[in-house]
């Protein structure tokens, strides 16, 4: 018998690519679960459940063991940092961190200020080049920090520019690509490996 | 004043209960192989966990400073100190040596899913042998453990500490990317070893191999097949082979159903340097126990010589007891006895023992006490004993019962036992 796997998905627009997909896997998904508003997906049919998470939340549900396999972007995976498997680029979700700030970037490094939704990877990040700064957390808008002098820099996923370009930034430095991956819990990949690798083959075909 | 402290707990009489039989089941299958149980101070020199790389990082231990100004940690883990134990205590005792332990271990983080500070562990070192057979013994004695404590489906998945180190040491890399391709092995993360690998100078079949590596785990017979065809180094392939012997004498012994192997299977401790494993439930993301050969740990006391040995985490095996709703044994039958009137004082206390000895749990009360303590306590009969008649109730389906009170001593032991189990 197979066992039953259940997915965390990140809600939004991951989760609705992450449908696609899986449909064009031929993993029967409702194509019309997104529009609804419940969290809870049961499948029968296929032997799954599916759950709809806050997109930093995937990699928590998915150490746990709450949730065997996860969608979510690598942005947060580098953030969260969780005790995980990867196992597959997904491809769709694609972005980018990028340093951004006002044109004519200050030489000096001395009180350098950085907003960012990702606090964790930036430190990690500006630790390894050895760089001194000030991190500054906010949720949302992080484009406004340079404009109104709360910081200097921001660290943040871009994906066309417009809204840099709109607020009158420019990228001063792409740190690394990003996209959406598929992680798996560690315990999982042992105990259910037939219906999980089964799942993967079927991904993996796909992207 | 908030007496609260986080990752720490008391433990309740009912979780007690089930924590006893747990710890009896354990060392009754320890007993039997003859590991024979020790224990350790609770503090340790921080000097014993320091320079072993990757056991655990300082900052993860509870230190404390005593009236020398010496630094002293928590015991994180009961391997070193019993390897301690075995290098200073026991050098001129007949080799193999095997001792057991049943104790708590202190981490001030927890990458673990479960975030206690105090965790309570079992296990097993066996030292003094080299042999295949040892590691056998040890796989064979886990898988019994959790056998007696009623796990399903018991899990145990196998991996090698040296076959990657010899994979990588062939390919001449730098100890930096040697450290960044073993944590990407370790998390199976295909992506990113390939993005990692792009701009590498390293042989193509060098690259298809670690690639390969990231996705080989399962069935032990198939993936000793897959990594038997991979071009890897004369050291690395006679690890492979004696990982096949260990695999055929486990199917010998009917285990193998229990095992899957994993090559990149690599474990926090950094002590090990053969065979490592990991117990687990079928279909429960909780891993219950740790293990592995650890032949250089000893070293460090003078006195260098094989071991191997592995470690249950009770807690983890109590929540999983607890999502599959497993009860050991039945409850022992509460009784309460009321004797109302002070002449009967002795002849309560008499028949309170007697029931004791008959294995019941007895409370002794002057009169008969409300429904709400009856309820917490889980009475499941009340005992009334005045001058002129013994009445036994039921609490459970509410039926009573007269006992002839002219019977005296044995022979009226004799009939409220009888009844008890009537009624």
């Amino acid at each position: 018998m197979m066992d039953k796997i259940c997915i965390a998905m990140a809600k939004g627009r991951l989760a609705k690519e992450a449908v696609k997909l899986f449909r064009s896997a031929d993993i029967n998904l409702f194509e019309d679960m997104l529009k609804s508003r419940k969290l809870i997906f049961h499948l029968p049919d296929e032997n799954l459940e599916i759950i709809l998470v806050k997109p930093a939340d995937v990699p928590i549900y998915v150490e746990y063991g709450t949730a065997d396999l996860g969608i979510v972007g690598k942005d947060t995976l580098l953030e969260e940092n969780r005790d995980l498997y990867e196992v597959l680029d997904l491809k769709f979700g694609r972005c980018r961190f990028s340093l951004a700030g006002l044109p004519n970037r200050k030489k000096t490094l001395l009180q350098r200020k950085v907003a960012t939704k990702y606090p964790n990877f930036t430190r990690r990040f500006f630790r390894s080049k050895g760089e001194p700064v000030e991190i500054i957390k906010l949720n949302g808008s992080i484009e406004l920090a340079p404009l109104t002098g709360l910081a200097d820099t921001i660290l943040d996923i871009v994906q066309t520019g417009r809204t840099l370009k709109e607020n009158g930034l420019i990228v001063y430095e792409d740190i690394r690509e990003l996209s959406a991956r598929l992680v798996v819990n560690k315990v999982s990949m042992k105990t259910s490996q037939k219906s999980i690798a089964r799942i993967i083959e079927a991904l993996e075909d796909e992207v | 004043m908030n007496a609260f402290v986080e990752g720490v707990r008391d433990i309740l009489p009912a979780e007690l209960r089930r924590r006893r039989e747990i710890y009896k089941r354990i060392r009754g299958v320890f007993q039997d192989a003859d590991y024979r149980e020790v224990i350790t101070p609770t503090l340790e020199s921080l000097e014993l966990y320091s320079g072993i790389e990757g056991i655990l990082d300082k900052s993860e231990m509870f230190k404390v400073v005593d009236e020398n100004g010496q630094i002293l940690v928590l015991r994180p883990d009961v391997t070193m100190p019993i390897a301690r134990l075995a290098a200073t205590r026991f050098q001129d005792t007949p080799r193999p040596l095997k001792f057991s332990y049943l104790t708590t271990a202190y981490q001030s983080k927890n990458s673990q899913s479960l975030s206690l500070k105090e965790k309570t562990q079992a296990g097993v070192e066996l030292i003094g042998s080299n042999k295949l057979n040892s590691d056998i013994e040890m796989i064979v004695l886990l898988i019994k453990t959790m056998q007696k404590l009623h796990i399903e489906r018991p899990l145990i998945d196998i991996g090698h500490a040296d076959l990657i180190n010899e994979v990588l040491y062939e390919m001449n890399l730098s100890d930096y990317q040697k450290e960044n391709l073993l944590s990407l092995l370790a998390a199976k993360n295909k992506v990113e070893i390939k993005r990692y690998l792009k701009d590498f100078d390293l042989k193509q079949n060098s690259k298809k191999t670690l690639i390969k590596l990231s996705t080989l785990f399962g069935s032990p017979k198939e993936v000793i097949k897959e990594l038997k065809k991979l071009p890897i180094s004369k050291m690395a392939r006679a690890e492979v082979l004696k990982l096949e012997k260990l695999f055929d004498k486990l199917k010998e012994l009917d285990l193998i159903n229990y095992i899957t192997f994993d090559p990149m299977l690599i474990s926090r401790h950094g002590y090990y340097t053969g065979i490592i494993f990991k117990g687990y439930a079928g279909k429960h993301n909780i891993l219950l126990a740790n293990g592995g050969r650890y032949d250089n740990l000893t070293e460090k006391f003078g006195a260098g010589e094989p071991a191997v040995g592995f470690a249950l985490e009770i807690e983890n095996i109590l929540e999983y007891l607890s999502k599959v709703h497993y009860n050991f044994q039945a409850e022992r039958v509460r009784i309460m006895i009321n004797y109302n009137k002070e002449a009967n004082f002795k002849n309560a206390h008499r028949l309170a023992e007697e029931l004791r000895n008959n294995n019941y749990i007895v409370e002794i009360f002057e009169e008969s006490k409300d429904a709400e303590y009856i309820n917490f306590q889980g009475m499941d009969y009340k005992l009334d004993y005045s001058k002129n008649r013994i009445e036994l109730k039921n609490y459970h389906t509410g039926k009573c019962i007269n006992i002839d009170s002219e019977l005296h001593d044995k022979k009226l032991y004799e009939a409220i036992l009888e009844k008890v189990r009537e009624v």
